[in-house]
């Protein structure tokens, strides 16, 4: 009995470790395989895209030397290469799947033969481009040099220049302006030479040359033009296959993830299991132990009767003494084991008894899911309290749901374990029934935030792609409008102006004609006219045409400006350009009014006589207005009272030696230290789920620090409110470098 | 200058209708006319070599004496050095090699001197990596006749050459390690400090004033084309006869002259060869893959009629070979 008992808890040790094990490595199985493939794609993505820009290079004539293509096609080839082989381990691996796979990283399979076989094709096309742009390149130009020859061996001749000067502009439109009526003239013109030069061997030779020249440009030509096109289209559809790979590794990944998932769920119910054959320990240990109390109360009786005549019978107590000893020590033994066990679980086990609300067993892991101590907790309240309050009523229904046919429930929630110091837990238990009425619970508890902030920051994401794209669409939308109502509005604007001047000549001609009416003394007339103004309140209407025209001229104005800002904030382009930030500022302002209207006033003081700063000014827009946003939600938290404006946004701009400075101020309820520290993160927000993205400010630390090398500031109080600052470069020295320099020379001598 | 603008105007052909009008032509007019007097400046498209970088002394010993080793032959007569000739410009001097049994070759040996710069192997370009290259003269019938097996054998038996196997890859020679050693061999064997590489980095006096005039010609007049970039030539292909029959007036064609053709099939690779490099070109004579040119002044001959579609005059030839042999330049100390 005692040795398959302890057979059996062994097993279930090794049981539980190899679970914790296992699922710990099944969750990151795949990462390394997946990070690579992801890098090497990039990687690929990137190279194609140079390879591209050294070809344009070359054909825009810049470059002369194909080393740089050459160089980047190497690096094509090799990370193909790379591709393959990635390809070829995952291969296989899957086919010896023995007793290492389990904690072996392994590689994740894609198809890449198509991106191969692209490759390949792309080589080749790169290939022909070289050879065909080099004879091309050649022809364009010698032809030209041969008839320039021949043109000064004929000074003297007018005739004869005239009609190679004819050929030489037959020539030229066909080669500069792809002009294919050109050859048929230049053939002629050829011809015609060819008269003329009758009998000199040497010139006949030249315009031979010419000839094939003149051949090799339109025929060479058109190849070019087909490689360069199938050049683009492949390097299209190799850009079209890592995208599919890349979706089908994103998809693999995502599916190992839920098998995680999974898996997890298989943990729980082995450790339920595992509990289950601990009580059942328990439960056999206590019975051990009454059986042993029998046993004892029989021996005593035995004792009583037979002490004084049965010494046989006393050296069978001894024995049977040291058997109960022997039984002692093995209880002891099977508790502490079966603690040990529960103790290891990676989780919070633990038992209550319902009526009196008390916790009868609780493992060690408690500190881990709820923040106190096993011996802390004394009732089941204790642990209520901890749950977040706005998981409460889920719990509570849920529990309601436990009867005898369905014992057994599974929810998530989330545990205050502490001030800030928020878990997400699932939750196992099972319940026991006397008379149909739960009456003791035994509960698995077991952290799961890590799983539950993965899949949360998926959704974020997933929001932040919808929400980009409703912007660019509004953007898109925006830019459209603007150019639609920009024309009527101009008219409207124009006809205004001039209503105003001819209202107000009409309005002095009629005063003008009633004076010389009044004049002549024709009082029939004059008093006719008087009553017809009166019908029309004429009075009246002059003291108001004016000032409405204005009003409308005023409001037109105003849309125009709107729409002026509109524009200048959809500006497209991701270059870098000299830029007016106060313009910038304004129109983004305009833009945000409704954003901050209602509850703050806007001041801006801006420094007239700042540079021009070379800046992506879209960006600059999209952070400018990211602030304000900011600025005035900050606002919002402090003042509610809608009515009262108390709420100061001011944006100032200024030089701090080379460096454009723009500083956003509000007087809004400013942050506390551990927020300042974290607001830069990625997907960081105070503000609830679905109003803020916390994409806002690490996008403006992205696009301020790592682009333009500029930096950003903040300083706040909690209750006075918040300033950034926002530093730019005027100049991006690094940025000018970067473009070629070789191509940087050649335009200087071209100069 | 010349070049340049003619880059140009194929780019602006691209958008021909906007170049209609006789303003424009004439605008063209006067900048082809303006281009004529300017003085070609434009970058260079060749740039000097660099030292090869550093690498295992033992290896390179093991790749050095491989590559002198007539072990490699079926019958021990011949090693890569026999037509490679490091003192003769990487080569022998002649128009086709003799391999074992005093068999002639199909092609002129290409040098070995700065082949580590080129992308491809070679003259249809048929292997990749100098490691791919090693395995085609082992095994080529007319070369050295062997196989890896036979060579795996012979360097074994080797006491010398296994022990420094051994100690510079711990294994016994196989076909993979003999390729790398060699080909570590082979990297070192670029050619520095040429007189022209020299006239780049900026020394006015390091070639003469005929050689400059070389220099111009060989840009002006197209060469530059294909030889270009840090070897001059090497890095793409290009049709043998492009402005004229070559081949066909040479007669006899044979299996080598179909060029690249032979290695991919496609129809548009006949008679395409790998553009040689022209560095230390003055020392591989005879010239082209079937050595038909004895001298450099006929090779350039011939690449003026043939390829540029160009008559060319006694001093330009002159003045583009005194270029051509400023491209010689010295091994790194200590490989030879």
């Amino acid at each position: 009995m005692s040795q398959s008992n302890r057979a059996s808890k062994l097993v279930l040790l090794f049981l539980g470790v190899l679970l914790v094990v296992f699922f710990t490595l099944s969750l990151n199985r795949y990462k390394s395989s997946f990070l690579s493939w992801q890098s090497q794609l990039s990687d690929l993505r990137l190279v194609v895209r140079e390879l591209n820009g050294a070809i344009h290079m070359v054909r825009g004539g810049a470059w002369v030397d194909y080393d740089m293509i050459v160089e980047k096609e190497q690096q094509l080839q090799s990370l193909t290469r790379g591709l393959i082989e990635h390809e070829v381990r995952a291969g296989s691996q899957s086919l010896e799947l023995k007793g290492e796979w389990l904690i072996n990283q392994r590689e994740i399979s894609l198809p890449v033969k198509p991106l191969v076989d692209t490759v390949s094709e792309l080589s080749h096309v790169i290939e022909t481009f070289k050879t065909d742009f080099s004879t091309l390149r050649n022809s364009q130009f010698i032809v030209f040099r041969l008839i320039d020859d021949l043109m000064s061996e004929f000074a003297n001749s007018p005739e004869l220049r005239g009609s190679l000067r004819e050929l030489e502009s037959s020539v030229l439109h066909l080669t500069f302006l792809n002009q294919r009526s050109s050859l048929a003239v230049a053939r002629e013109h050829l011809g015609v030479l060819r008269e003329s030069f009758r009998e000199k061997e040497p010139h006949l030779q030249s315009l031979d040359y010419i000839e094939s020249h003149i051949e090799v440009i339109v025929t060479q030509r058109e190849t070019v033009e087909v490689i360069i096109n199938s050049e683009v289209q492949l390097q299209e559809s190799l850009n079209r296959q890592v995208g599919r790979l890349e979706s089908a590794l994103q998809e693999r990944y995502q599916n190992e993830l839920d098998r995680a998932g999974l898996f997890s769920y298989l943990f729980f119910a082995s450790a339920v299991l595992a509990l289950l054959f601990g009580s059942m320990l328990i439960r056999k240990t206590s019975r051990l132990g009454a059986q042993l109390a029998v046993h004892n109360r029989n021996l005593e009786e035995l004792v009583s009767q037979r002490t004084a005549n049965l010494k046989a019978a006393t050296d069978r107590l001894e024995t049977e003494k040291a058997d109960r000893e022997g039984l002692l020590e093995q209880l002891a033994e099977a508790k502490e084991k079966s603690e040990a066990i529960l103790n290891t679980i990676h989780g919070c086990v633990a038992e209550c008894d319902l009526k009196s609300r008390e916790i009868q067993y609780i493992s060690n892991g408690a500190m881990a899911i709820w923040g106190l101590t096993p011996d802390e907790i004394k009732s089941i309240d204790q642990l209520a309290e901890r749950i977040h309050p706005d998981d409460v009523p889920e719990h509570l229904s849920r529990f309601a749901t436990l009867s005898p046919e369905k014992p057994v429930i599974n929810i998530e929630y989330r545990v205050n374990r502490g001030p800030d110091d928020v878990i997400w837990v699932r939750e196992v238990t099972t319940a026991s029934f006397v008379n149909g009425k739960p009456r003791t619970l035994v509960a698995v508890a077991v952290d799961i935030s890590e799983f539950k902030t993965a899949s949360q920051e998926r959704q974020r994401i997933e929001e932040e792609l919808v929400h980009a794209q409703k912007l660019e669409s509004v953007g898109q939308l925006a830019a459209g409008i603007a150019h639609e109502i920009n024309t009527p509005a101009q008219f409207i604007s124009d006809n205004l102006v001039f209503l105003q001047d001819a209202v107000g000549d009409v309005l002095k001609l009629v005063a003008d004609a009633r004076e010389k009416i009044n004049a002549k003394g024709l009082a029939d007339l004059s008093s006719e006219i008087d009553e017809l103004c009166e019908d029309v309140d004429l009075e009246y209407l002059e003291g108001e045409i004016l000032p409405a025209l204005k009003q409308s001229f005023d409001g037109i104005s105003s849309i125009a400006k709107i729409i002026r800002a509109m524009k200048d904030y959809s500006h497209p382009g991701e270059t870098f350009e000299l830029a007016d930030l106060n313009k910038a500022i304004e129109s983004t302002v305009t833009i945000s009014r409704t954003e901050w209207k209602y509850f703050a006033q806007l001041e801006m003081a801006l420094d007239e006589s700042l540079p021009m700063v070379e800046c992506v000014v879209s960006d600059i827009n999209q952070v400018v207005l990211n602030m304000i946003v900011n600025a005035a939600h900050a606002i919002v938290e402090k003042y509610d009272d809608p009515d009262n404006l108390e709420g100061r946004i001011t944006i100032s701009t200024g030089m701090q030696g080379d460096t454009a400075v723009i500083e956003i101020r509000d007087n809004g309820n400013g942050m506390p230290e551990a927020v300042k520290a974290r607001i830069f993160e990625h997907f960081f927000t105070t503000k609830e789920v679905g109003k803020g993205t916390g994409q806002g400010l690490s996008l403006a630390y992205r696009m301020v620090v790592e682009k333009h090398r500029g930096k950003i500031e903040v300083d706040s109080e909690m209750g006075e409110g918040t300033t950034f600052r926002i530093l730019l470069p005027v100049n991006q020295p690094d940025k000018s470098e970067e473009t070629d320099v070789r191509e940087a020379s050649y335009s200087a001598e071209f100069a | 200058m010349l070049l340049l603008f003619r880059d140009r105007g194929g780019v602006s052909g691209l958008a021909p209708e906007s170049y209609r009008s006789p303003l424009c032509v004439c605008c063209f007019l006067l900048l082809v006319l303006t281009a004529l007097f300017i003085p070609p400046a434009f970058s260079d498209p060749i740039f000097p070599v660099e030292y090869p970088a550093e690498a295992s002394p033992k290896e390179v010993e093991l790749g050095r004496q491989l590559f002198n080793s007539v072990l490699l032959s079926a019958d021990n007569s011949v090693s890569c050095a026999s037509c490679h000739d490091l003192s003769q410009g990487g080569e022998d001097g002649r128009a086709f090699s003799i391999g074992i049994n005093g068999q002639v070759g199909e092609i002129n040996t290409p040098s070995v001197l700065n082949a580590a710069l080129n992308p491809y192997q070679f003259w249809d370009g048929r292997a990749v990596t100098l490691e791919e290259q090693v395995a085609g003269p082992v095994h080529h019938p007319k070369e050295m006749g062997s196989n890896w097996e036979q060579v795996v054998a012979k360097l074994t038996g080797d006491v010398n050459l296994s022990a420094q196997f051994s100690a510079v890859y711990g294994e016994r020679p196989n076909a993979g390690n003999i390729a790398r050693a060699i080909a570590v061999y082979e990297q070192q064997l670029v050619t520095v400090d040429a007189p022209f590489d020299r006239f780049l980095k900026g020394q006015q006096n390091a070639i003469s004033a005929q050689a400059k005039t070389g220099y111009r010609l060989f840009r002006q007049i197209g060469c530059v084309s294909c030889h270009q970039g840090r070897n001059v030539g090497g890095n793409m292909f290009q049709y043998f006869g492009i402005m004229g029959d070559y081949l066909g007036e040479r007669g006899n064609l044979t299996k080598a002259d179909y060029g690249r053709y032979n290695v991919t099939g496609r129809d548009e690779d006949l008679f395409k060869f790998r553009v040689p490099s022209l560095r230390n070109v003055e020392h591989t004579a005879p010239y082209f893959h079937d050595g038909s040119a004895e001298t450099l002044e006929q090779a350039v001959r011939v690449m003026s009629h043939y390829q540029l579609g160009l008559p060319i005059k006694d001093d330009e030839v002159e003045a583009i070979t005194a270029f051509l042999r400023s491209l010689s330049g010295e091994l790194v100390e200590g490989v030879r």
